[in-house]
């Protein structure tokens, strides 16, 4: 019966102190950044960034927070509209040391299909640790018969 | 009747439920008739068009066979105000002490990360480096440990260093590759200063959605180590 009680104790507390440190955060797409000036100006729309090159791919960086908790989920909603390229990102965590760079690298994933609405492409658990910086890592490919792909927004949860 | 333990244990169990619940009624008998007695007493609104004492007459005044009951009022009406002068004393020391509280330094409370904050960042510094080194050894210990898996080794091996030829004269060169059955460990070299372009082409040359975890020493040496997970695999991490 005291054991009973304990456990039941001890899950409802678990499940209570999960929802209260859960921390979703959700981001524009107009948080990314490009990687260095040789690649195309990115634009937005509805804050969401688009590559409007015909030819080059966009290549960006977009930062999410690190509040000292494990990155337990994270999705990246895009839209892709190349019929022969695809979207495709990966969650990424880097700490320097010293001289030494650590990383923490997801899956890259990639859209599949062409369509003018958005996908999700999702990730789980990430390494990381309370000092590392932690950022999604993406290419938009060119724009495909005057269309353009885009990365809407993005989520992190810790 | 015997009085055993439990018996006695029933009844002292009993007897605190009904003060309990005698207390609980006696506690709303009051909070309902109190409300009246402030109109009678202090309300200024209710008060305002009509004389205090003329609304208190009838009470002094009344006929014989209502004077017991009011006198109980009256005594009752004095029993309250006794209290409502105790609480509102206990309430004034409460608010002096929340403004205490309010008045204290923001210093008192703890920073989040605040390790990360003041001296003892390189300490801290130094133990999560310590931990990184810790995962390493815990990656080469599993792909040492592990079975291998000859038919998905053999494909992976391959295929890895099929997708880092295409980088081979500009960025990156494989010097060493093994995969067990979950993992793959992969040494390359690098053009020195290059490393971020590298290990991008490399993540984006990988031919199957895998986890990754690198190290690299320095930057300008152009040596790195990657762990890289079998598909559907996450790589194997310390616990904190």
């Amino acid at each position: 019966m005291k054991k009973t009680l304990f456990i039941t104790t001890a899950l409802i507390f678990s499940f209570l102190a999960t929802i209260a440190f859960a921390d979703t955060k959700i981001y524009p797409g107009s948080m990314c950044v490009r990687w260095n000036a040789s690649q195309p100006v990115p634009t937005l729309n509805f804050s969401s960034i688009n590559n409007p090159s015909s030819t080059a791919w966009l290549n960006v960086d977009c930062p999410f927070i690190n509040n000292g908790l494990k990155t337990s989920s994270a999705w990246v909603k895009v839209i892709d509209q190349n019929y022969n390229l695809n979207v495709s990102c990966s969650q990424n965590n880097a700490y320097l040391y010293q001289t030494t760079w650590y990383g923490w690298w997801g899956a890259r994933r990639s859209s599949s299909g062409t369509n003018a609405a958005a996908q999700h492409l999702s990730w789980g658990v990430l390494g990381n640790n309370s000092v590392s910086h932690g950022y999604l890592s993406c290419s938009i490919p060119p724009v495909y018969s005057g269309k353009r792909s885009a990365i809407i927004s993005y989520m992190v949860k810790n | 009747m015997r009085f055993t333990k439990p018996t006695i244990l029933k009844y002292t169990l009993s007897l605190i439920g009904f003060i309990v619940l005698t207390a609980a009624m006696v506690a709303a008998y009051i909070s309902l008739i109190s409300p009246r007695q402030d109109d009678l007493v202090e309300s200024p609104t209710n008060t305002s068009s009509v004389d205090t004492s003329t609304q208190m007459q009838p009470l002094s005044t009344a006929p014989p066979q209502f004077l017991s009951d009011t006198e109980k009022n009256n005594d009752e009406l004095a029993r309250l105000q006794h209290e409502q002068a105790k609480l509102s004393k206990e309430f004034d020391k409460l608010q002096s002490h929340l403004k205490e509280l309010q008045d204290k330094p923001s210093t008192d409370i703890e920073p989040p990360n605040q390790d990360f904050t003041d001296e003892n960042h390189e300490a801290e510094e130094e133990r999560l480096n310590a931990e990184l080194v810790a995962q390493m050894d815990l990656l080469d210990h599993t792909l040492e440990g592990e079975a291998l898996d000859y038919e998905w080794s053999n494909e992976a091996i391959t295929a890895l260093q099929v997708s880092t030829t295409q980088y081979q004269d500009t960025l990156i060169e494989m010097i060493d590759v093994d995969c067990g059955s979950t993992l793959c460990r992969v040494m390359i070299n690098f053009t020195p200063g290059e490393h971020e372009n590298s290990l991008r082409h490399f993540q984006n040359a990988l031919p199957w959605e895998g986890e990754m975890f690198f190290e690299v020493q320095d930057i300008n040496i152009g040596e790195a180590v990657i762990y890289v997970s079998r598909e559907n695999h996450s790589l194997p991490r310390i616990s904190e």
